[in-house]
């Protein structure tokens, strides 16, 4: 053989190679394999039909709950959690339940995108504004104290926000509370400094939003031809 | 037409198309052989008998994969070298010297001559056990089996020249392995 040419050696270590072996007799495995083999067939395709009903079944189990779990209101989730408690300060600074008697607010449920406040506001005159809550109101009218020096002055307004000229914040029923999110608000009119104040409280989840503005009445335009309106002849 | 009287294709033959009874007599044809095989291999007789079944359960698991363009013999090794392999790489301890209590309980003649006889056989064996075992392979198949190249390289799948460069390496580190004592019986 070409190979044992190449080792001069090698025969000695082959005849030690075939000396050394020895090799006991081989068991018969008939038996145990045909035992593995007759147990096999069956097994296989069904295993393969399980796999494909478990697909199946998972599939019409997706179908089925998708639709009813996007149609499903999360009012159960949202009414086992308890709504926040106000603010302190709002709290202590405003009779809820006297606002609520003497002014009832109209309120309306933001069903849409929270971020798009669609609740409208409701215009009101200053006479229409509760009296029973002297400590928020600013005015200027009061005959036994002094005129309050202007909010502006008492408290620094952050910058970018406007003084604010009344907050009246009512809360909401229990009905209410079990919505996911709602909003409600007004706005007002002051006759006496010309301010228009506008008030809206919105809840979503477990955040209250509470927005405030007052805003210096909105300068009419000149009416044309009188004298404001009038142009200076040129020279 | 008794399977006895029947070629390997044809009883592979059979066999692909469900018939149990002609691997039946494909197992009994070349049991022997795998087992022989495995136990080269492996060096332990439980062992050489687990491969044996596990080769003919694969080889029934996949015969429909078999295309024929090797004898069935030759597949079915490989699948066997192939069992070997792994289970050798499964286990990082190899015996050293393997069935060393079957050649001193063998039924020869007593004496001197017989343990030095014996020992001589110990030695050749655990140089081949101390051998990697894809070197091994190639040792087992050429020197011992004396299986062509041809043979070799399907069963391992590779070349016939990659299958002779391998074997060279191996046979080189063997020597090297049994120097001494060749060294010894030289004196």
């Amino acid at each position: 053989m070409s190979d044992h040419i190449e080792d001069k050696n090698w025969d000695r270590v082959s005849k030690l190679l075939r000396d050394a072996d020895c090799v006991p007799e081989a068991p018969d495995c008939r038996q145990t394999v045909m035992a593995h083999i007759a147990s096999r067939p069956g097994r296989s395709p069904l295993l393969w039909a399980y796999g494909l009903a478990a697909v199946l079944i998972a599939v019409v189990a997706c179908m089925g709950l998708l639709p009813h779990s996007t149609s499903t209101p999360p009012v159960s989730r949202i009414a086992s959690k308890p709504a926040p408690p106000a603010p302190n300060i709002i709290r202590q600074n405003t009779p809820i339940r006297q606002i609520a008697k003497a002014a009832p607010i109209i309120r309306e449920r933001v069903t849409n995108s929270p971020a798009r406040p669609t609740n409208p506001v409701h215009e009101r005159t200053a006479d229409a504004r509760p009296q029973t809550i002297p400590q928020t109101q600013i005015t200027a009218q009061s005959p036994d104290k002094p005129a309050p020096a202007p909010i502006d002055a008492q408290t620094p307004a952050p910058s970018g926000d406007r003084p604010v000229a009344i907050a009246v914040v009512t809360w909401p029923s229990a009905r209410d509370e079990q919505q996911d999110s709602y909003s409600y608000g007004y706005k007002d009119s002051d006759t006496a400094t010309g301010k228009t104040t506008e008030c809206r409280v919105k809840r979503s989840g477990n955040s209250v939003e509470i927005y405030m503005e007052s805003k210096p009445e909105a300068k009419e335009l000149p009416v044309k031809g009188s004298v404001e309106n009038e142009t200076k002849p040129s020279a | 037409m008794p399977r006895l009287a029947m070629s390997d294709e044809e009883l592979v033959g059979r066999a692909q198309s469900g018939d149990t009874n002609a691997f039946d007599a494909l197992i009994g044809r070349h049991q022997e052989r795998v087992f022989s095989l495995a136990f080269r291999m492996l060096g332990s007789a439980d062992d050489a008998a687990d491969v044996q079944q596990e080769s003919f359960v694969q080889a029934w698991r996949n015969l429909s994969k078999f295309r024929r363009d090797a004898a069935f013999g030759t597949w079915l090794h490989r699948i066997t070298v192939n069992l070997c392999l792994s289970r050798k790489r499964r286990r990082q301890t190899e015996p050293l010297e393997p069935h060393m209590e079957d050649t001193l309980h063998s039924s020869e003649p007593s004496g001197v001559a017989c343990l030095e006889r014996a020992e001589t056989k110990a030695t050749v064996r655990g140089a081949i056990a101390a051998l990697p075992a894809h070197h091994r392979a190639l040792i087992v198949m050429r020197d011992i089996e004396e299986r062509p190249f041809e043979e070799i390289a399907q069963i391992l799948g590779c070349s016939v020249q990659s299958a002779r460069t391998r074997l060279t390496r191996a046979r080189k580190m063997l020597r090297e392995r049994l120097e001494p004592y060749l060294a010894e019986e030289d004196e």
